[in-house]
């Protein structure tokens, strides 16, 4: 760019600022550049001015948040990518281990001792069910059947799918999948998002599980005069496994967590998703 | 250092344990940057994620073939444009940006926006509307600090279209910005208005 005159104008400065600031003007072009700059305070204000506009550039991306749950996620993915076989062994609990192995035993008889028995009585599927949610009231069975039935006595793949998948596979609302997966404990993730159906009952199910434990979000709706009244945190227990089952409800439908957490921790996750559920059933 | 993936269960080996370890090292302190990029590529903070993701999982299968030593960062930016470029073909969201002589047009003569009368979301209001390959661009080298020589790798493309195009985007940029103060009626000095470009480069056939 250099003038034959050895003199730059303001037009030809300004032209050139971009290539002065990324250093890509060579030494004689950049003296002169700088020559005018010194005689040229407009043109000095709009360099200035540029270089701000870049660093304010700068600032406004760099200032986004980044979901901090975010590289928890990132670790997760990436985990589960390699040594599958730890996501089929050592991350149930000791029931639902029993239960695996005797499922894979009797192909499918659905048979098992729960842990801790020494042996018969043989207990059905619908038995341990039945069993187990006969110590919580009615309305509470409505969500903990259905973890049982559809959660528990499951076989997970080893790599579960990506939640992008779950959502656009099994049509489930992406904000009830994002609630379960940002707020469940740590350490548990959302392997399993569906619509299901037990008993005459139609459910959204969203599973989470990791480190040994599981964690189902039911959603189904309410029928005739049914309600959540009264003290809305209950236990039930299937001998080595304790279940805690928390719910609320909506106008028109009825909301429960229920998973092998402790009571608090149950409940305290279940009132951290309440508002992203509420929103996502409107 | 703490080591990231330990929560998430033992691998059974401890070569495997210390090929994690690496790789946490080196990748995960660049989770932050990835995410601001693809959230100005994509526009949204659900497929922000998802590159994201997207990018550290194809860096961790293909791990073995990083160097170390090597540039971490420009290897999963470059990743995590291909998963971008990817998606957008996906999505039929953004008409892929051709050096259209409509688009340079519009720019070629610029009011200059007064840098500290702008909001941030005005001026990524007027990022987010550069085409693509423009914006990408920006992001690397204003944004990331990256060299001409890196961005043009991890784009794929000649380091001549990566000059070719930081400099239109920086013009279109203040363009914008110039309407965007201009309507707030924050655009007044004339004396910083452009000055009518003279060696404007031309892009570089790939």
């Amino acid at each position: 760019m250099t003038q034959a005159d050895g003199v730059l104008t303001c037009a030809e400065v300004r032209a050139g600022m971009d290539d002065y600031r990324d250093r890509r003007m060579d030494a004689t072009d950049a003296s002169l550049f700088e020559k005018h700059l010194a005689s040229c305070e407009v043109c000095r204000g709009v360099l200035e001015n540029r270089i701000a506009l870049l660093g304010r550039v700068k600032g406004a991306v760099r200032g986004a948040e980044v979901p901090p749950d975010l590289a928890h996620r990132v670790q997760f993915a990436v985990a589960r990518t390699r040594a599958p076989q730890r996501f089929i062994v050592g991350t149930f609990g000791k029931t639902a281990m029993s239960i695996a192995a005797a499922l894979l035993i009797t192909a499918g008889a659905f048979y098992f001792w729960p842990e801790g028995d020494s042996g018969p009585p043989k207990e059905t599927q619908q038995q341990f069910i039945a069993r187990v949610s006969s110590q919580v009231a009615p309305v509470m069975r409505v969500g903990l059947n259905q973890h049982l039935h559809c959660g528990v006595f499951r076989e997970y793949p080893a790599i579960a799918p990506a939640l992008s998948e779950l959502v656009r596979d099994k049509q489930v609302s992406a904000a009830l999948v994002d609630a379960v997966e940002t707020h469940a404990p740590r350490g548990l993730h959302v392997v399993m998002a569906h619509h299901c159906r037990y008993e005459g009952r139609q459910y959204i199910h969203v599973v989470a599980r990791g480190d040994g434990h599981l964690m189902s979000l039911l959603i189904t709706r309410k029928t005739e005069g049914e309600s959540i009244a009264g003290d809305l945190e209950t236990t039930a227990s299937s001998g080595p496994d304790v279940y805690s089952i928390d719910a609320f409800e909506t106008p028109g439908y009825l909301v429960y967590l229920v998973s092998d957490k402790t009571s608090a921790e149950n409940l305290n996750t279940l009132k951290a998703m309440e508002p992203l559920v509420k929103a996502a059933l409107l | 250092m703490a080591k990231p993936f330990a929560a998430a269960g033992q691998t059974g080996s401890a070569r495997a344990q210390i090929r994690e370890d690496e790789f946490a090292a080196q990748a995960l302190p660049h989770m932050d940057d990835l995410f601001r990029i693809a959230l100005r590529m994509t526009g949204e903070r659900a497929r922000a994620e998802d590159a994201v993701q997207e990018t550290f999982l194809q860096a961790w299968k293909s791990f073995d073939k990083f160097e170390p030593g090597s540039n971490c960062k420009a290897w999963l930016f470059k990743i995590l444009f291909y998963s971008v470029h990817h998606q957008r073909r996906k999505w039929f969201r953004f008409p892929v940006a051709g050096d259209s002589e409509e688009i340079l047009q519009s720019v070629a003569a610029a009011d200059e926006p007064i840098a500290d009368k702008l909001t941030d979301e005005q001026i990524l209001g007027a990022l987010e509307a550069l085409p693509p390959d423009y914006r990408a661009v920006a992001l690397l080298v204003d944004v990331e600090e990256f060299a001409y020589r890196e961005a043009a790798q991890i784009l794929e493309v000649p380091i001549g279209t990566v000059m070719s195009r930081l400099s239109r985007a920086r013009k279109m940029l203040r363009e914008k910005l110039a309407d965007a103060a201009r309507s707030c009626g924050v655009l007044k000095d004339d004396s910083l208005r452009d000055a009518p470009k003279r060696d404007e480069p031309k892009e570089d056939p790939k």
